[in-house]
C-alpha cells in the first residue's frame, strides 16, 4: 500500500480508531497486524521474508545477550549478518552481479549463457534489513538489552509508517515509543496531520509534477538536448527531494498522531554549503548508520590520511550500491566519495587561500556561492542516479559537453507552458516557506494565525493536485521504495 | 503572441482574460482577510470568511470554464500569502 493511495485513506483512520480504543495489552497486536497488512498489500508472500529476518535477529540477540563468551556473541552476530545481508543479497543483487560477472566473463572471450533469476524485489528490504542489523549490532556491543517479546521487536521491525522506506529507525528510539501507552491527544494529531499535509504537498504538488518534465528527459536520452538536460537534472533534484522527505514526512506525521516521534531524515540539504554538509542533512537515518557501523568501524578519520580516504570511498561506494542494483547507483556513490576526499584534501589550502583572499567565510555572499556549487556538484551526481542505464550516463554526459542548442525549442519538447512553470516555481518557493516554519519552531509557535487552517489550505491543494493527477494517469510510487 | 496565450489551456480557453481578473480579485480579497484576521485575532469568524471565498472562488471558476489547472495555480498563490503572513508575523514576533 501506497500514501498517496485511496486505500491508505481508508486504512490509516481504521488503525487509528482501533489504535486509540483498544487496551494497551492489544495495541502491539493491532500495530503488528495492520502493519503486515500494509505491507501484504502489495505482495502476501513477501511477508514471509520479513518475518524471517525478525525471526533470525531476534532469536540471535538474545542468544547472544545471553552468552558470556565473546566468541559466540561474535558467532551469533557473524550468522546473522551473513543470514541479513545474504537474503538482501539474493533478491537485490544476485541478477546484477550474475549479469556484471558474465559480461566480463564473455568480454575477455568467454562464452557464458546469461543467468536471470525470476525474482521479486521485495518493497523496503533494504531499510527493514538496515534496522534489524543496527539492533543485532547495538545487542552485540551491549549498548542496549535484547528485546525477549517477539511481538514488540516484529512491530519495531514492521512499523508501517517507516516499513517502506525510512527512517530507519534505531531500537533505542522507536521500541521504547512503542511499549507506552499513546492516548489520542490534540497537540500529537494537530502535529501529524500538518505534517501529513506538508509531506502529501511534497510528493503529489511537486514531486509528481516536475516528474513529467524529467521523464521526457531522462527516458529518451539520445533525443534529449543539452538544455534539456540542465533543466530536467535541476529539476530531478527538486522532485528526489520533494518524493523522499515527502515520504518522510507522511511517515513521521502518521506516527505522531499515535504519539509517536520518529526521527528527523532531511533538514532542508540543499541549504548546504558542502558535500559533507549536504549528508549531514540528506537522508539521515541511513547517513548516521553507515557513520555508526561502516565508517567508524573502518577506523573513521583516526586513522592516516590514506586510511581515512579509503574508508570515506568505501562508505559512500557502499551507500551508492544500497541505493540500487545497477551501475549508475554505484558510479554515483562512489562520485560522492570523490566529493568527500577531494572536499578533505583540498580543505586547509582552501581555508589557507581565503585568509589570503581576506574573504569573510561567514558573510551571506560567500555563503550563497558556497551553496551554488554544492547544489550545483549534486545536479551533476544526480544526473547518474537518474540515468536508466550506464550507456544513457555517457549519451547525456556528452551531450552536455557539445553545444545545448536551443533553450525556446527545448521548452516546447518539454511542454513547459507558463502555467507548468508558474506551478512549479510556486510550488518550490512554497515548499522553502514550509521547510523553512518546521525548522523554525519559533516561527511556527508563535504566530496568531490559525496554523490549522494553513494546513487545510495545504491539503486542500493536495486534493485538487491529487484530481488532475488522476485526470492524467494518477499517482506513482515513491521512488525509494524500489531500495 | 499575447502574454495570456501562453497562459491558455485546453480547460479555460478564451474566457482566461475574466479568470485571470478573479482571480487577481480573489488574491486581493486573501490579502485584506489574512491582514484582518491577524490584527483583529477573531479566528472564527475569518476562517469562515475565508471558507466563502474559496467556495465562491470555485464556483465562479468553474462558471467561467476554467480548469482544475487555473484552480490549482489561484489555490498556491492564495498559500503563499498565507505563508508569508505566517512567516513575517513569527520573525516580528521571535
Amino acid at each position: 500500500m501506497i500514501f498517496n493511495s485511496a486505500e491508505f485513506l481508508l486504512f490509516y483512520p481504521i488503525v487509528l480508531l482501533f489504535y486509540f480504543i483498544l487496551p494497551k495489552k492489544t495495541k502491539w497486536m493491532w500495530l503488528l497486524a495492520a502493519s503486515y497488512f500494509f505491507y501484504m498489500i502489495w505482495n502476501p508472500p513477501l511477508i514471509f521474508l520479513i518475518l524471517f529476518t525478525t525471526a533470525v535477529s531476534y532469536i540471535s540477540a538474545i542468544l547472544m545477550e545471553k552468552s558470556e563468551s565473546k566468541a559466540v556473541r561474535r558467532f551469533w552476530l557473524t550468522a546473522t549478518l551473513v543470514t541479513s545481508l545474504g537474503v538482501l543479497f539474493f533478491f537485490k543483487y544476485f541478477n546484477f552481479l550474475a549479469d556484471s560477472a558474465i559480461s566480463l566473463w564473455n568480454l575477455f572471450g568467454g562464452q557464458a549463457d546469461d543467468l536471470v533469476l525470476n525474482l521479486i524485489l521485495p518493497v523496503g528490504i533494504s531499510f527493514y534489513t538496515f534496522q534489524t542489523l543496527s539492533y543485532v549490532i547495538d545487542v552485540y556491543k551491549g549498548s542496549i538489552k535484547a528485546e525477549h517479546h517477539f511481538g514488540w521487536y516484529a512491530l519495531f521491525v514492521s512499523f508501517f509508517p517507516q516499513l517502506v522506506a525510512g527512517p530507519i529507525e534505531r531500537p533505542e528510539n522507536l521500541l521504547p515509543q512503542l511499549k507506552e501507552d499513546h492516548k489520542l491527544e490534540a497537540a500529537n494529531a494537530w502535529a501529524g496531520l500538518q505534517k501529513m499535509a506538508v509531506g502529501f504537498f511534497k510528493k503529489i504538488v511537486v514531486a509528481d509534477l516536475i516528474a513529467e518534465y524529467v521523464n521526457v528527459v531522462y527516458n529518451n536520452a539520445s533525443e534529449a538536448t543539452g538544455w534539456g538536460i540542465v533543466i530536467a537534472s535541476v529539476l530531478f533534484s527538486v522532485q528526489i527531494y520533494c518524493d523522499f522527505s515527502g515520504y518522510t514526512d507522511i511517515a513521521i506525521g502518521c506516527a505522531r498522531v499515535m504519539g509517536i516521534r520518529l526521527m528527523q531524515n532531511f533538514d532542508r540539504p540543499y541549504r548546504a554549503r558542502s558535500i559533507k554538509e549536504f549528508w549531514a542533512r540528506w537522508h539521515i537515518s541511513l547517513s548516521s548508520w553507515f557513520r555508526d557501523y561502516l565508517y567508524i568501524p573502518l577506523g573513521g578519520n583516526r586513522c592516516s590520511k590514506a586510511r581515512h580516504y579509503f574508508n570515506l570511498f568505501v562508505v559512500f561506494f557502499v551507500s551508492g550500491l544500497w541505493h540500487g542494483a545497477n551501475w549508475t547507483f554505484v558510479l554515483w556513490g562512489s562520485l560522492h566519495g570523490i566529493y568527500q576526499i577531494v572536499g578533505a584534501i583540498t580543505k586547509k589550502p582552501r581555508e589557507k587561500l581565503y585568509a589570503k583572499l581576506h574573504i569573510k567565510t561567514d558573510s551571506l555572499l560567500f555563503t550563497l556561492w558556497q551553496r551554488f556549487w554544492t547544489f550545483v556538484l549534486v545536479c551533476i551526481s544526480w544526473i547518474l542516479f537518474r540515468a536508466n542505464s550506464i550507456s544513457d550516463v555517457g549519451v547525456l554526459i556528452s551531450k552536455l559537453v557539445s553545444p545545448w542548442g536551443s533553450l525556446a525549442d527545448t521548452l516546447v519538447t518539454l511542454d513547459l507552458n507558463l502555467v507548468a512553470i508558474l506551478v512549479t516555481v510556486l510550488s518550490i518557493v512554497i515548499l522553502s516557506i514550509l521547510d523553512r516554519i518546521g525548522a523554525n519552531e519559533s516561527i511556527a509557535e508563535t504566530g496568531t494565525l490559525s496554523r490549522q487552517y494553513t494546513a487545510g489550505l495545504t491539503a486542500l491543494i493536495v486534493a485538487v493536485a491529487w484530481c488532475l493527477l488522476l485526470s492524467v494517469g494518477g499517482a506513482s510510487a515513491f521512488i525509494y521504495f524500489q531500495f | 503572441m499575447k502574454f495570456w496565450d501562453f497562459f491558455l489551456t485546453a480547460e479555460s480557453g478564451e474566457n482566461f482574460p475574466k479568470v485571470l481578473l478573479l482571480m487577481l480579485i480573489g488574491l486581493a480579497l486573501a490579502v485584506l482577510l489574512t491582514f484582518l484576521e491577524h490584527r483583529l485575532r477573531a479566528k472564527w469568524v475569518f476562517l469562515a470568511l475565508h471558507a466563502v471565498l474559496l467556495t465562491a472562488a470555485a464556483f465562479l471558476f468553474m462558471t467561467l470554464g476554467a480548469g482544475l489547472s487555473e484552480m490549482l495555480v489561484f489555490l498556491l498563490l492564495y498559500l503563499l500569502i498565507r505563508l508569508g503572513f505566517v512567516f513575517l508575523e513569527g520573525r516580528g514576533k521571535a
